[in-house]
C-alpha cells in the first residue's frame, strides 16, 4: 500500500508542474511577428516586399488585359478567355471580374504594406537617418506608383496613408480623384527631394530621383490632359510636366540607344542606359516568384501573347525559340498600312517579327502542279479555275529547305479582301482583280505568304518587344525573366514634347519630339529591310532616313488617326507617335483615358469592341469583393462607378 | 420480456478485461475451461486473506472476485446470497475459504480454473436414486450451436418455478423436474438466444444454443472507460472486429464505411492509399476541420488511423452526441472515434493466419469521342467560325489539323488523308482510334498477409501480429504497400498492479503518381502513342499543349514513405475503498518522406532538364494521462466516478527542397546538391500543448435510471493568454423502461430504453501561432542581388477561442421478440457557435480577412439502426443489419449576420457546401435568334441558354442560384449474414441519396482537344448561302466554336445527382468441418471469395460518384480470394 501512495505522490508533483503557466505558452520559430518590422533587417525586407507587388503587372494575363486590350491599335486575337471582357467590353467586364479584383487587391495590398512600413520605420533604431530617409522616399514613390495606376483605372478610390496591423476596419469612402492626384504628387515630390541622383542605385530597380521625376512628369501631364476639373488639374501642370521631364533628360544619367531595337534586345535590356526604371525579374527561379500565391507560377509571363499561330504552318513546329503562340491580341491590321512612315521609320520593321524560318524538316510542303482559285465564301478551291501552274521542273520538289523562310507576314495590303474581325469573320472580296493577283502571288511563293488581307486572329505580325529567348528547352516554360521596363528615356522625351506642344511652345516641343523621331530612322549605313523598297518603293540604299523623320509644327498638327471633331490634333498626333514608339509597352489604354479619347477611338478603329463600348467604360468597375466587405454598406451610386450596377 | 440474470455478473470479470466484448469473453472462457483439466494451478497457488463479520454472502463473493481472478457462477434463485456469513481467512487457499463459507449448507462448489460454480448439493451429485424415484430427472448436454463446443454455466430452469441449475464444465446438466409432466425447461445464457423445451416424458434433452447477435450485453468503450451497452446514456455506435473484417479494406476508415449510422464515410478518390473522408453527423465548421478526433487505446491522436491495420482492431466505438464526446472537450465537436486494439489471452497459444489476394479492374470508364467523332467535332468548330464547308474536305482538314511530326509521318494527317478516296468521298470507318486509356491503365491487384499470435500465462498475456498489405493501382504509377508489426501485452505485476502496452510500428510506401487516366482526356484519338521507330512521342499529335502521358509512367515519380511508431503504456493500480488509479502514456511518432522526380521527358518538364523535390515531416506527439476511478454499489445505487488529469503536446517539423536542371537523371532525388538551380526551399516548426482536467460521474438506480454528468476543462497553448482555459460540460439521462415492473408483462418488448443528453464540445481548430499574427515571406531581386520581403499577412486576434457546439440528443434502444428485432433510434440537434471564420475585410484595411469567432451553423438529424434475426435454425441462420441516417446541415449566421457570402459559396439556411451557379436550360435553337440576341450578340443558336432569373436580358452575377449540395439527404446501408452449415454468405449494400457532384467535362470545344463524349448542338443543313437552316436540336451541349476558348457558362452543365446504391461487398465462405481439419492440425479453416464494388446504381455519368469529380481515377472492381486459418 505504501508503495502505491509513493507513486501517487510522484504523480501529484508532476501534475503540479504541468499546470504551471509556462506549459501553455507558444514557442515560435518559423514565423515572425510585427515587431520584426521595427528592426533594420525587418524594415529592409518590408520595403522589398512592396517592390515585389510590382511583378504582378507581368504575371499572367493581368495588366496585359487592362492596358492593351480594347484599345484603338489592337484587335482581338484568337485565344484566351479574357477577350470578351477586355477586348470587347462585353458583360463579363463587371465588378466580379477576377482580373479587375486582382489589380485592385494587388495595388491596395502594396499600398497598405508601404503604409505599415512607414509606420514602423521611425521605430527602427539601428539604421542611419539618411538611410531611413531614403527608404521612406522609396516607400512614398511606390505608394504613389500604385495609386497612380489605380486612379487612372478606377477614378475615385479610398485614399489610405496610415499603416494598420491590428484594427478591423470596414468603413471606407472613396476620396475624390483630385485628392488622390494631390497625394500622389505630394508623395512623389517628397521622394524626388530625397532619392539618390543616380542612373540606377547599386540595387538596380530601387527608386531613384529620376524615376520619381519621370513619374511626376507623367502624373502632371495626366492631370491636365482631360477631365481636369475632376482630376484637379492646375494651370501650371503642363509646366510641371515639362520641368520634371526635362530634369530627367538633362540629368545626364540616361542615353537613348542609337538603334531603336537595342533597348528591348534581351541581352541589352538590363544594362541599357535608356531605361530609367524597371521592374526586376531574375533567372533564379527561387527569387523570380510572383507577389501572391494565386499567381505562383511567377516570372515575367507576357512574352508570348502577341505571337501568331506559326506552329501549324508547313515546315514549322512549335518551339521555344519562336515562343509559344498564344495569339491573345494582334496589332490592328489597318494601322499597318498607315501609322508608320514605312519608307523611313525603322520602328515599323523592328517592333515585329515578320518572318518565321522553317524548323521542321519533315513537313516541308512540295510544289503542286497547279494552284486554284479559292472562293472566300465557301473557302473551297475551284478546280476548274487554275490561277498558277508551277514550272514542271519544280513540281513535287520541296518548296523550301529547313532554315529557310517558311512564313512571311507581309505588311502589304492588296485591298482585295475586307478585314477579318472576330465579330465578322466572313471576308468579302473588295476587288476581284486584286484578289486574284493576291492568290497568284501567294501561289508563287515558296513560303506561306500572309498579306494584310489575310491578317486574322491567327495570322498577324508578332510583336517582338517582349520575346524571351532564355526560357530553356521546354516550349511551355512560362517564367520569363526579362525586366518590365516601366520608364524609358524615349517616353520622357515624348512627355516633354507633348507638354511643351500643348503649352504652344513649339520650338521646345519639336526639339524633344524630334530626338525620338531621329533615333527611329534608319541610320547611315544601315541595311534596310526588303519591304522598304519592294513594297513601299523607297530606294534600296543604306542612306540615313533621319531627315525624312524630322517633323515640323505642321506635321504634328496633322495626325494620321484622329479622335474626331473637336479633339486637339496635336494630342491625336502624340497618340500616333506614342503608338509608333511605345507599341505594346502596356500604356495604351491609360493614354487613351488620359486624353479622354478612349471611347471615340475604339468606335473608330476597333470593330471588335465598337458595338459594345459605352462611355462609362473609361472607368473600371470597383470590385464586388471590396464593396461586399464594407460595413456600413454605402449606397451603390457612391461606391460603384456608373454603368456597373 | 425481462432479461434473465441468473448467473451473477458473469461479466464482472470483464471489467478486468474491459476492452473485450461479450462474445469474445465467452470464447475465452470456453478456451479456459477446456484447458482447466490440464491446469488448475491457479486455485492451487492463489491465496487470499479475508475478514468479514456478519456480512452478506454476496459481498464476500464480490470481494473474492475483486481480490483475485476468480469469478462465481451460480443461480441467484438457488443460492441465498443474502445469508450473513463471517469469515476470517489469512492467506488461505480458495478451497479452504469456500469450505468455511458453505459449511453446513447444501451448497457445493466446483472450481474450474478461475471459475467457481456454486450449486445446491443435489444438483452436483451424479445420481441420487433415493430422491429421484419420485421425481423425474432430466439431463443432457448443452453445446454452442456454431462451434459445437460444450457450454458451461448455462442456466436451466423449470419454467414458472424457482427450481434450476447450471451446466458443468462439460456442458452437462441434470435437473430434478417437478412432478408436473408438462414442465418446460428454459435454457438461458447471456449473449445466447434463450430456448425452451418441454420435458414431456423425455429424460435426456440436449440443447444447442445459438449466439444472440443483438448487442444487449455488449460492453461499449466510451472515453476513459467502458460501460455495458445497457448502461449507456449517450449515443455511441460500435463496430466489432468481425464487422470490420467483412470487407477486405485497405484501411480501418474504409472498413468503417456504412457500418455505423450517422457516420458518413465518403471515398472521394480511388487512388491506392487515399483515405476516405469521414463525417459524423454532418459538417459544422466552415474553415476548420470537420474530421473527428481519433483515440487509439486511450490516446488521442492527431495523425488519424494511417498505418493501423484493421485486422488488429478489436472494436471501433464512435461517440456521436455531446454527452459522450464532451469528455474530450475542445476536440469533441466532430465526434470521437475510439479504436481498441486486440489483446492477448492466457491459455493455449492461438496462431492465426489470414490472407487474401485480389485483382482489380476499372468498374467504369468514361467514353470519349473516337477518331471520326473527334474529326467531326473539329470541323463543326471551324464551321462555326466560318472556316469549314458543310461537307468533309481534305484540304481544309489538313489545314486545321496539327501537321505531321518529324518522327511520326503516319500521324493524324496521314490517317485522315487515307480516309478520303480520290473522288473526295470520306470514309470515317477507316480511322482507327488510339486506346489512350488502355495505355495508362493496367490490372490492379491487392495482396494481404497477416499472422497473429495470442497467448500468455497467468500473469502476462500477449497479442502479436505482423501484417503486409500491397496494392498495385489500376492507373500506372500508383501503388501502395504497408507492413506493420504489433505487440500488445498486459502484465499483472502483483494482484493489484497491472502494466500493459500497445506497440505499433508501421511503414507505408506509396507511389502517388499523377492521374494519368485524366491526362488522356484531351488527347487526339487519332494520334499515335509511338512513332514509326517505336519511340514514345512527346507532343501528342504534334500539339504543343498535349504531352504524351505514357511518358509520365517512367518519368514522373511521386513518392510518400511513412513510418509510424505508436506506443501506449498503462499502469493500473487497485487502491483501497474501491478506487483505481490508472496512468496512460502515449507516444506517436510519424515521419514521412515526400519525394518527387520529373524527368526531362515528363509532362512537367517537356524536354527541359529534370527537376526533383525532397522533403519530409516529422511529428512527435506525447500524451500523459492520469486517471482515478471509483466505483461503488450501495444496495440499489451504483456510483461511478472518473477523474482525469492529462497533458499532451505535439511537435511537427518539416523541410523541403526543390531543385531543377539535374545534371543526370539516375540520381532521382538522392543528390539535390548537384543541381545548379534551387527553385524552392522551406522548413517549419509547429508545437502545441494541451492541458486538461476532466471529471465524470455515473449514477444508476436499480439499473433503471441512469445519469451521467461530466465536465472537461481544457487549457491550450493555441489560445492567447487570458483565454486559454475553456470548460465543456455535459449531462445525460437514461431510463430503462423494460426493467420496470409494469413492463414485465409485456413479453414482446424485451428491452426498451430512453436516453436524453446535452453537452457542449469544442473544435480545436485554431492553428498554432494564429492569435499572435505573423508576417509572410516573398522574394524579389534588385539586379543581381536577391532579397527577401516580409509583409503583413495575418492580423493578430488575441480573442480567438474554440468553436463551440452544443448538442441535444434523444434516443431509444429497443429489443422486440427476444431481441429478434433490436435497434437504436437517435435524434439530435447541434448548434455550433463562435464559428471560426475568416471574416472578410476590405483589402484597403491592410488585410483581406481576419480569423474570427463569429458564425453559426446547425445540424439536426435522425439515425436508425436495426438488427434483425430473420431466420434462426440450428443449421441455418440469417441476420440483417440496417442503418439509415438523415442529417440537415445549415448555415445560420455568417460574419455579416444573416447575409450570404457568395464569394465563398456560403448561404444562410443552406448546407456548408453547395453548388452555386447559373441554371442550365439547354441550348438556343434555330428560330430563337431574336430572343437569344437580346442577351447580346454572342448569344445565338448553339450557345448555352441560361435561366435569366431577374428577366433583365443580362446574365449577371445575380442570375446564379443554388443548384444543389454535396451533402447527402440520407445515407443507408444494409448488411446480411447468412450461415448454412459450413457455408457463410454476406453482402453489404451502401447508399447515399440527394447529394450532387460536379461532373466537369472540360468541354474545350475549339476543335483542338478531345473531350468526354456529348451530343453537342450541330448544324445539319445549310441553305445555298451557307446559312444554317436545320440542326440536330440537341439540348445537351453547345456548338463547338473555334473562336471561343472558354465556353460561356459551361460550368452550368456540370452538376449531376450523385446518389447511388452500391453492392460494396459480397462474400461467400466455407469453413471446413472439424473432422477434416483436425487431421492436419488446424483448428479452424475458412476459405472465401469476395467481390467488391460489384455494381453501383447511379445516375451520375462520371467514372464513379465516389472517385472524385469528372475524370477521377476509376473506382476498381475487385475480385478476391482469401483464407482464414487458426492453429
Amino acid at each position: 500500500m505504501k508503495k502505491i501512495f509513493y507513486i501517487l505522490q510522484i504523480f501529484l508533483v508532476l501534475f503540479a508542474s504541468v499546470s504551471c503557466k509556462k506549459y501553455l505558452e507558444e514557442e515560435r520559430f518559423t514565423t515572425v511577428g510585427y515587431n520584426y518590422l521595427a528592426t533594420k533587417a525587418g524594415i529592409e525586407s518590408g520595403v522589398d516586399a512592396v517592390y515585389n507587388s510590382m511583378r504582378w503587372y507581368m504575371t499572367g494575363e493581368n495588366y496585359f488585359c487592362l492596358a492593351e486590350m480594347g484599345v484603338d491599335f489592337t484587335w482581338d486575337g484568337n485565344d484566351g478567355a479574357n477577350k470578351t471582357a477586355f477586348g470587347d467590353y462585353l458583360s463579363d467586364l463587371n465588378s466580379a471580374n477576377s482580373i479587375i479584383s486582382n489589380f485592385w487587391n494587388n495595388n491596395f495590398t502594396a499600398i497598405t504594406r508601404a503604409n505599415t512600413d512607414l509606420m514602423y520605420l521611425p521605430l527602427v533604431t539601428e539604421m542611419s537617418d539618411d538611410l531611413k530617409a531614403q527608404r521612406r522616399a522609396e516607400l512614398l514613390f511606390l505608394r504613389a506608383y500604385y495609386y497612380f495606376d489605380l486612379v487612372q483605372h478606377f477614378g475615385a478610390i479610398p485614399l489610405v496613408t496610415k499603416g494598420n496591423v491590428s484594427e478591423i476596419m470596414t468603413d471606407f469612402k472613396r476620396n475624390p480623384v483630385s485628392e488622390v492626384y494631390k497625394q500622389i504628387i505630394s508623395d512623389l515630390r517628397a521622394a524626388y527631394d530625397v532619392l539618390p541622383d543616380v542612373w540606377q542605385q547599386t540595387d538596380r530597380g530601387r527608386a531613384t530621383k529620376w524615376a520619381a521625376s519621370h513619374l511626376l512628369a507623367k502624373v502632371y501631364l495626366t492631370r491636365i490632359s482631360a477631365e481636369t476639373v475632376i482630376r484637379g488639374g492646375k494651370a501650371t501642370d503642363l509646366d510641371s510636366a515639362a520641368y520634371y521631364a526635362v530634369q530627367v533628360i538633362n540629368s545626364g544619367k540616361f542615353i537613348l540607344e542609337p538603334d531603336f531595337a537595342n533597348y528591348f534586345v534581351q541581352t541589352n535590356q538590363k544594362i541599357t542606359k535608356e531605361v530609367i526604371w524597371d521592374v526586376q525579374f531574375t533567372p533564379d527561379p527561387l527569387f523570380n516568384e510572383a507577389p501572391a500565391s494565386n499567381y505562383r507560377t511567377g516570372g515575367n509571363q507576357i512574352h508570348s501573347y502577341w505571337v501568331m499561330e506559326y506552329s501549324t504552318r508547313p515546315g514549322m513546329v512549335r518551339d521555344a525559340a519562336n515562343e509559344a503562340p498564344f495569339k491573345r491580341i494582334r496589332p490592328n491590321p489597318t494601322i499597318f498600312s498607315n501609322l508608320w512612315d514605312q519608307k523611313f521609320d525603322s520602328r515599323f520593321y523592328k517592333s515585329f517579327k515578320w518572318v518565321f524560318y522553317s524548323n521542321n524538316a519533315l513537313n516541308i510542303p512540295v510544289w503542286k502542279k497547279e494552284y486554284y482559285y479559292i472562293n472566300p465564301a465557301t473557302n473551297l478551291e475551284d478546280k476548274s479555275d487554275v490561277i498558277y501552274t508551277t514550272p514542271a521542273a519544280l513540281v513535287g520538289k520541296p518548296k523550301f529547305q529547313f532554315g529557310d523562310s517558311a512564313i512571311y507576314s507581309s505588311p502589304k495590303y492588296y485591298g482585295a479582301l475586307s478585314y477579318y474581325t472576330v465579330k465578322n469573320p466572313k471576308q468579302t472580296i473588295l476587288n476581284a482583280g486584286k484578289y486574284r493577283q493576291m492568290l497568284i502571288d501567294i501561289a508563287k511563293q515558296p513560303y506561306a505568304l500572309i498579306p494584310m488581307d489575310y491578317n486574322s486572329p491567327l495570322n498577324f505580325p508578332s510583336l517582338s518587344k517582349h520575346f524571351d529567348n532564355e526560357l530553356g528547352t521546354s516550349i511551355n516554360a512560362r517564367q520569363g525573366h526579362r525586366n518590365f521596363v516601366r520608364m524609358r528615356l524615349a517616353e520622357t522625351y515624348l512627355i516633354a514634347g507633348e507638354a511643351y506642344g500643348r503649352k504652344g511652345d513649339w520650338p521646345n516641343a519639336l526639339k524633344y519630339i524630334n530626338v525620338v523621331r531621329k533615333r527611329a530612322s534608319f541610320a547611315d549605313g544601315e541595311m534596310k529591310p526588303a519591304q522598304v523598297y519592294q513594297i513601299y518603293g523607297a530606294p534600296n540604299n543604306t542612306n540615313s532616313t533621319s531627315n525624312n523623320m524630322l517633323v515640323t509644327q505642321t506635321d504634328v498638327m496633322n495626325p494620321k488617326y484622329s479622335s474626331g471633331v473637336g479633339f486637339d490634333p496635336f494630342v491625336d498626333w502624340m497618340l500616333d507617335e506614342r503608338g509608333r514608339e511605345l507599341f505594346g509597352e502596356l500604356n495604351r489604354w491609360e493614354d487613351l483615358v488620359r486624353t479622354g479619347t478612349l471611347v471615340e477611338r475604339v468606335l473608330l478603329y476597333n470593330p471588335d469592341a465598337a458595338p459594345y463600348i459605352k462611355d462609362y467604360h473609361k472607368l473600371r468597375p470597383i470590385p464586388n469583393s471590396f464593396i461586399d466587405r464594407l460595413s456600413p454598406k454605402p449606397p451603390m451610386e457612391e461606391i460603384q462607378n456608373p454603368g456597373y450596377y | 420480456m425481462k432479461k434473465n440474470k441468473p448467473i451473477r455478473e458473469l461479466f464482472y470479470c470483464s471489467l478486468k478485461k474491459i476492452l473485450l466484448t461479450m462474445r469474445i469473453a465467452i470464447i475465452l472462457m470456453i478456451l479456459g475451461i477446456l484447458q482447466a483439466s490440464a491446469n488448475d494451478a491457479y486455485s492451487q497457488k492463489t491465496r487470499l486473506s479475508l475478514n468479514f463479520e456478519e456480512t452478506q454472502l454476496v459481498k464476500v463473493l464480490d470481494k473474492i472476485e475483486d481480490e483475485s481472478e476468480f469469478f462465481f457462477l451460480y443461480n441467484e434463485k438457488l443460492l441465498d446470497t443474502n445469508r450473513k456469513v463471517s469469515i476470517n481467512a489469512n492467506d488461505q487457499l480458495i478451497s479452504e475459504i469456500l469450505d468455511d463459507l458453505f459449511i453446513g449448507t447444501d451448497v457445493k462448489y466446483t472450481i474450474i480454473d478461475r471459475k467457481i460454480i456454486l450449486a445446491p448439493d443435489y444438483l452436483t451429485k451424479e445420481t441420487d436414486a433415493a430422491t429421484i424415484m419420485q421425481q423425474k430427472v432430466v439431463s443432457g448436454t448443452i453445446t454452442d450451436a456454431t462451434s459445437g463446443e460444450p457450454m458451461a454455466g448455462v442456466n436451466i430452469q423449470v419454467k414458472g418455478t424457482t427450481i434450476g441449475t447450471i451446466s458443468d464444465v462439460n456442458g452437462k446438466y441434470s435437473i430434478l423436474s417437478v412432478i408436473d409432466q408438462n414442465a418446460i425447461l428454459v435454457f438461458s445464457f447471456i449473449g445466447y438466444i434463450q430456448q425452451e423445451a418441454p420435458t414431456a416424458e423425455k429424460s435426456v434433452i440436449n440443447i444447442a444454443l445459438t449466439s444472440d447477435l443483438t448487442t444487449l450485453e455488449e460492453v461499449v468503450v466510451i472515453g476513459y472507460g467502458t460501460v455495458k451497452r445497457t448502461d449507456l446514456t449517450g449515443s455511441v455506435s460500435s463496430v466489432s472486429s468481425k464487422n470490420l473484417m467483412e470487407t477486405a479494406s485497405f484501411s480501418a476508415t474504409q472498413a468503417l464505411q456504412g457500418k455505423a449510422s450517422g457516420v458518413v464515410i465518403q471515398q472521394t478518390d480511388a487512388t491506392p492509399g487515399a483515405e476516405p473522408r469521414i463525417m459524423i453527423r454532418g459538417n459544422r465548421s466552415l474553415s476548420a476541420t470537420n474530421e473527428p478526433l481519433y483515440v487509439v487505446d486511450g490516446i488521442p491522436l492527431s495523425g488519424g488511423l494511417a498505418g493501423i491495420s484493421q485486422s488488429s482492431i478489436e472494436s471501433i466505438d464512435i461517440l456521436k452526441d455531446a454527452s459522450a464526446t464532451a469528455i474530450y472537450g475542445s476536440r469533441g465537436a466532430n465526434g470521437v472515434i475510439l479504436v481498441t486494439t486486440k489483446k492477448g489471452s492466457s491459455g493455449n497459444t492461438v496462431i492465426e493466419y489470414n490472407a487474401y489476394y485480389g485483382i482489380q479492374k476499372p468498374a467504369k470508364l468514361v467514353e470519349l469521342f473516337d477518331g471520326p467523332e473527334w474529326i467531326e467535332l473539329m470541323r463543326e468548330a471551324y464551321r462555326t467560325a466560318g472556316l469549314y464547308p458543310a461537307t468533309p474536305n481534305l484540304t481544309k482538314d489538313l489545314s486545321m489539323l496539327p501537321l505531321t511530326q518529324e518522327n511520326d509521318p503516319k500521324g493524324i494527317a496521314y490517317k485522315v488523308q487515307n480516309a478520303y478516296d480520290p473522288d473526295g468521298s470520306w470514309h470515317p470507318e477507316r480511322l482507327e482510334s488510339t486506346d489512350w486509356a488502355g495505355a495508362v491503365l493496367r490490372q490492379g491487384q491487392i495482396t494481404n498477409h497477416e499472422l497473429t499470435v495470442r497467448g500468455g500465462t497467468e500473469s502476462i498475456k500477449v497479442y502479436a501480429s505482423v501484417n503486409y498489405y500491397d496494392q498495385v493501382g489500376i492507373v500506372k504509377g500508383q501503388d501502395y504497400s504497408r507492413y506493420s508489426f504489433r505487440v500488445n501485452f498486459d502484465w499483472n505485476l502483483t494482484k493489484s498492479i497491472t502494466f500493459g502496452g500497445q506497440n505499433l510500428y508501421s511503414h507505408t510506401d506509396r507511389n502517388n503518381g499523377p492521374n494519368l487516366y485524366s491526362q488522356t482526356q484531351s488527347l487526339s484519338p487519332l494520334a499515335n502513342i509511338r512513332s514509326q521507330t517505336g519511340d514514345l512521342i512527346g507532343y501528342v499529335g504534334n500539339d504543343g499543349q498535349l504531352w504524351n502521358p505514357v511518358l509520365n509512367i517512367d518519368e514522373t515519380i511521386i513518392k510518400n514513405k511513412q513510418d509510424r511508431t505508436l506506443v501506449s503504456y498503462y499502469l493500473e493500480v487497485k487502491l483501497p475503498f474501491d478506487f483505481k488509479f490508472r496512468s496512460n502514456f502515449g507516444l506517436d511518432v510519424r515521419s514521412s518522406l515526400d519525394q518527387s522526380f520529373y524527368g526531362s521527358m515528363s509532362s512537367d518538364r517537356q524536354g527541359a532538364l529534370a527537376r526533383t523535390t525532397n522533403g519530409g515531416t516529422k511529428s512527435t506527439m506525447l500524451t500523459w494521462e492520469n486517471l482515478l476511478y471509483w466505483n461503488k454499489k450501495i444496495q440499489d445505487h451504483t456510483f461511478g466516478l472518473t477523474l482525469l488529469e492529462s497533458n499532451q503536446q505535439e511537435i511537427s517539423e518539416n523541410s523541403n527542397i526543390s531543385v531543377q536542371d539535374l545534371p543526370y537523371e539516375s540520381q532521382l532525388w538522392y543528390n539535390v546538391g548537384s543541381a545548379p538551380t534551387v527553385s524552392g526551399v522551406s522548413s517549419s516548426f509547429t508545437k502545441w500543448q494541451l492541458a486538461s482536467f476532466m471529471g465524470r460521474m455515473n449514477y444508476n438506480y436499480k439499473d433503471r435510471y441512469l445519469l451521467t454528468a461530466s465536465a472537461r476543462y481544457d487549457g491550450s497553448s493555441r489560445l492567447a493568454s487570458g483565454h486559454k482555459w475553456v470548460l465543456f460540460p455535459s449531462a445525460a439521462l437514461a431510463w430503462r423502461v423494460s426493467e420496470e415492473d409494469f413492463m414485465k408483462s409485456i413479453n414482446v418488448l424485451n428491452n426498451l430504453k430512453f436516453r436524453v443528453g446535452y453537452g457542449i464540445t469544442g473544435n480545436a481548430a485554431i492553428d498554432p501561432y494564429k492569435t499572435s499574427g505573423n508576417l509572410a515571406l516573398n522574394r524579389y531581386n534588385f539586379g543581381n542581388t536577391n532579397v527577401l520581403g516580409f509583409y503583413q499577412n495575418e492580423m493578430p486576434n488575441p480573442n480567438l477561442s474554440w468553436e463551440k457546439t452544443t448538442q441535444w440528443n434523444a434516443g431509444i434502444d429497443f429489443g422486440i421478440l427476444k431481441s429478434r428485432i433490436s435497434g437504436v433510434i437517435d435524434v439530435y440537434l447541434q448548434n455550433t457557435n463562435d464559428l471560426l471564420m475568416d471574416r472578410q475585410l476590405p483589402i484597403v484595411s491592410g488585410f483581406s480577412a481576419v480569423t474570427y469567432n463569429i458564425g453559426k451553423t446547425r445540424n439536426k438529424g435522425i439515425e436508425i439502426t436495426l438488427n434483425t434475426v430473420n431466420i434462426k435454425k440450428a443449421s441455418f441462420e440469417w441476420n440483417s443489419n440496417f442503418t439509415i441516417s438523415h442529417n440537415k446541415e445549415e448555415i445560420v449566421e455568417l460574419y455579416g449576420g444573416k447575409n450570404d457570402d457568395t464569394g465563398n459559396g456560403w448561404f444562410i439556411g443552406q448546407p456548408l457546401s453547395v453548388y452555386y451557379d447559373y441554371k442550365f436550360l439547354g441550348i438556343w435553337q434555330l428560330g430563337e435568334e431574336v430572343e437569344a440576341a437580346k442577351f447580346g450578340a454572342s448569344t445565338k443558336p448553339g450557345t448555352i441558354k441560361i435561366l435569366d432569373v431577374d428577366g433583365d436580358y443580362k446574365i449577371t452575377a445575380t442570375d446564379r442560384q443554388i443548384i444543389g449540395t454535396t451533402r447527402p439527404k440520407f445515407t443507408a446501408s444494409l448488411s446480411n449474414y447468412i450461415n448454412y452449415k459450413g457455408l457463410d454468405f454476406n453482402f453489404f449494400l451502401n447508399s447515399s441519396f440527394g447529394n450532387m457532384l460536379n461532373y466537369s467535362r472540360d468541354l474545350r470545344f475549339t476543335g483542338r482537344y478531345n473531350c468526354i463524349k456529348t451530343n453537342y448542338w450541330k448544324v445539319t443543313e445549310y441553305d445555298v448561302n451557307g446559312v444554317a437552316i436545320a440542326s440536330n436540336e440537341s439540348n445537351e451541349a453547345p456548338r463547338p466554336n473555334k473562336g471561343v476558348e472558354a465556353i460561356p457558362y459551361v460550368s452550368s452543365m456540370s452538376y449531376y445527382d450523385a446518389s447511388f446504391i452500391r453492392l460494396s461487398n459480397a462474400t461467400l465462405g466455407y469453413s471446413f468441418t472439424k473432422k477434416i481439419i483436425d487431421k492436419v492440425g488446424v483448428s479452424k479453416l475458412r476459405i472465401y471469395a469476395t467481390i467488391q464494388n460489384a455494381f453501383v446504381i447511379t445516375k451520375y455519368p462520371g467514372t464513379d460518384p465516389e472517385s472524385g469529380a469528372s475524370f477521377g481515377v476509376p473506382n476498381p472492381r475487385t475480385t478476391m480470394f482469401g483464407i482464414n486459418m487458426s492453429f
